[in-house]
């Protein structure tokens, strides 16, 4: 019992990444129809800056989270500029192309500016460990649970009561229709690069506090958060903060039970499973594409 | 040039290539490098079946070339059967990999195939690190033996490069031939539009089946291969990195063009000499490259080439038609 316990909490703190991870893949999506795979490259440099913002400068926590929040933004901004901009086709697949090259390109770059070097961040409310039903677990589970709520409920509100939100939605129903009446794709791509640019960046910082982090521990990372994103249902929202929580629950619970070696694999079965199953995921938000 | 005489001298002028190199570039090391050579040739032309003939992007080209690698190193180094069996077991064991990754994700079309390619190729990159009463894990799988074949040893890098350069080549001609009979054209055919060929008659997904386990069994040979040069497997080389490094590559030479995976593996043998020195800017170089190459060359540079030819063809025979153009232009003027 308290076995089941402390995997589970140690589950939600990472499910709670794949959560942010896989809400930022089905904004993109949402906004471009393409997929984002430099998104797991996002959460590690925001991982990493944050873990050095904090050796270097001492900063207050809420200070460093809000900086690479931002900076997480920015990578976003970046790939609309270089993904979309910079190909000059704004086909989705030519976008999701181009953004497997920028992930490689970002890793590269952040490991020749770290030298492979680990960071970390403290946990939000210091090493506090919370005793539950005689299990010890660690505080940081809920703080990135936390997260994921702030983060999907301001979303929610944001996409339903902000003009631009709503001009977002309006965008991702029918991007012709909301071009003719003044909100370009365009527009939309680069919107929406940035939010999922600071959705990640959530989670990186989140991840930080939990565990070191290099400029290795993106790519597997936004993989498993694709999976996630796959398993709700591309472009949805609820479906990404279920899909997120699900993996990294199964994820836990398969390395406590079954085998810590194999746990990586959890992810990538389901999203097998998910495609040639059901392809739409749980909560179907587009028609999927057979022969 | 016909299509088919400009097929006969493209491979006339590899084979020449590949029975010059060895004596051009002589010593153990360059004939190291030339196995490699022809092992990546072997991976793209392999690729270029999926990619560029039937037009679907796959990502566990790197999964089906270290499942190839780690079948003939663990045929190998347990000696289950004689050496030479190995050698046929990889690219036969890959290949049922891509028959049975392929049944359920070819049914997928686009993006789609592309993430059901890559789960498996990610799947068994993990495999090959986790599964370490198998593979050896992280550390490598040590103790392959020597390739035997028939009483002929194969320990020098000549003597693999003897081996290497005629199965790419017979690789690389089949691979042309295919591409240019009916079942090529009918795969280029679903390319283009998937319901136009359909009615037309193509079994779409039977040829997309056929041409992907064929890309496995490709890669698996070069698998096998790559195991016996070294004398050793690790998981490393076969990651996601490494699929999207292959892919990154047939774009940039040419994805559907015969000459495109032969360009593709000088490219990869001259990227790595120029990096040799400097493992960590890879694959920033390979990053920026594919960015480039999505941008600037959609189609390759195969395919740009033969393109600007094309372009100045058309308007030398247009020429005429512009004369008397101007000529009406001129009367109603």
């Amino acid at each position: 019992m308290t076995d089941l316990l402390q995997l589970t909490f140690s589950g939600l703190t990472t499910g709670a990444a794949y959560a942010l991870v896989a809400l930022a893949f089905a904004i993109v999506f949402r906004g471009t129809r393409a997929i984002n795979f430099a998104q797991g490259e996002y959460v590690m440099v925001a991982g990493v800056s944050a873990g050095a913002l904090h050796a270097w400068l001492d900063l207050p926590l809420a200070v460093v989270v809000a900086v690479v929040i931002v900076v997480g933004a920015l990578c976003g901004v970046l790939t609309e500029l270089v993904c979309v901009r910079f190909v000059r086709r704004d086909d989705p697949h030519t976008v999701t192309l181009a953004t497997i090259g920028l992930g490689v390109a970002i890793k590269a770059v952040a490991l020749i500016l770290t030298d492979r070097k680990a960071y970390t961040l403290p946990g939000f409310s210091g090493d506090t460990t919370l005793h539950l039903g005689g299990a010890a677990v660690d505080a940081q589970a809920l703080w990135n649970c936390l997260l994921v709520v702030l983060a999907a409920g301001g979303l929610a509100v944001f996409l339903r009561a902000v003009p631009l939100g709503v001009a977002l939605r309006a965008s991702a129903d029918d991007a012709e229709m909301a071009a003719a009446s003044g909100f370009s794709r365009r527009a939309a791509a680069a919107w929406s690069f940035g939010i999922a640019g600071a959705l990640a960046a959530a989670a990186g910082a989140g991840l930080a506090a939990v565990s070191p982090v290099n400029y290795d521990f993106g790519t597997l990372l936004g993989l498993k958060g694709f999976a996630a994103a796959m398993l709700g249902g591309l472009g949805s929202m609820p479906g990404a903060v279920v899909g997120g929580f699900a993996i990294g629950l199964l994820e836990a619970w398969f390395s406590g039970y079954v085998s810590s070696a194999y746990a990586d694999i959890v992810a990538f079965a389901v999203l097998l499973v998910v495609l040639f199953s059901r392809p739409t995921g749980i909560f179907a938000a587009v028609r999927v594409e057979r022969v | 040039m016909s299509e088919r005489r400009a097929t006969v001298v493209t491979l006339a002028v590899v084979a020449a290539g590949l029975l010059v190199a060895p004596f051009a570039f002589n010593g153990d090391y360059e004939h190291g490098l030339l196995v490699g050579v022809c092992i990546n040739l072997l991976l793209l032309t392999g690729l270029n079946l999926i990619v560029g003939v039937a037009g679907q992007i796959s990502l566990a080209q790197a999964g089906f070339y270290g499942f190839g690698a780690y079948t003939a190193g663990i045929l190998g180094a347990e000696a289950i059967g004689p050496v030479w069996l190995s050698v046929l077991a990889a690219p036969a064991g890959a290949a049922l990999v891509a028959l049975l990754v392929g049944a359920p994700s070819l049914r997928l079309r686009g993006l789609y195939f592309t993430m059901a390619s890559l789960g498996a190729g990610v799947v068994l990159f993990l495999l090959f690190g986790r599964a370490v009463s198998l593979t050896g894990g992280p550390n490598g799988l040590l103790g392959v033996p020597m390739l035997e074949i028939g009483g002929i040893v194969f320990d020098t890098p000549l003597a693999m490069y003897w081996l290497a350069a005629p199965l790419a080549f017979a690789g690389l001609a089949f691979a042309g031939w295919l591409a240019a009979s009916r079942w090529g054209l009918a795969a280029r055919a679903a390319a283009a539009s998937e319901p136009a060929a359909a009615v037309a008659g193509v079994p779409v997904f039977r040829i997309r089946l056929a041409l992907f386990t064929l890309s496995g069994a490709y890669a698996g040979m070069a698998g096998a291969l790559e195991t016996y040069e070294s004398g050793f497997v690790s998981p490393e080389p076969f990651g996601f990195f490494a699929a999207v490094t292959l892919l990154v590559v047939l774009t940039l030479s040419g994805a559907g063009t015969l000459l495109g995976p032969v360009v593709g593996a000088l490219l990869l043998f001259g990227l790595d000499e120029l990096l040799a020195e400097a493992d960590d800017i890879r694959p920033l170089v390979v990053g920026v490259l594919f960015l480039v190459a999505v941008q600037a060359l959609p189609q390759g540079v195969v395919g740009a080439i033969s393109d600007r030819r094309r372009a100045r063809r058309e308007r030398r025979q247009a020429r005429p038609e512009t004369a008397t153009e101007t000529e009406t232009e001129a009367v109603t003027a």
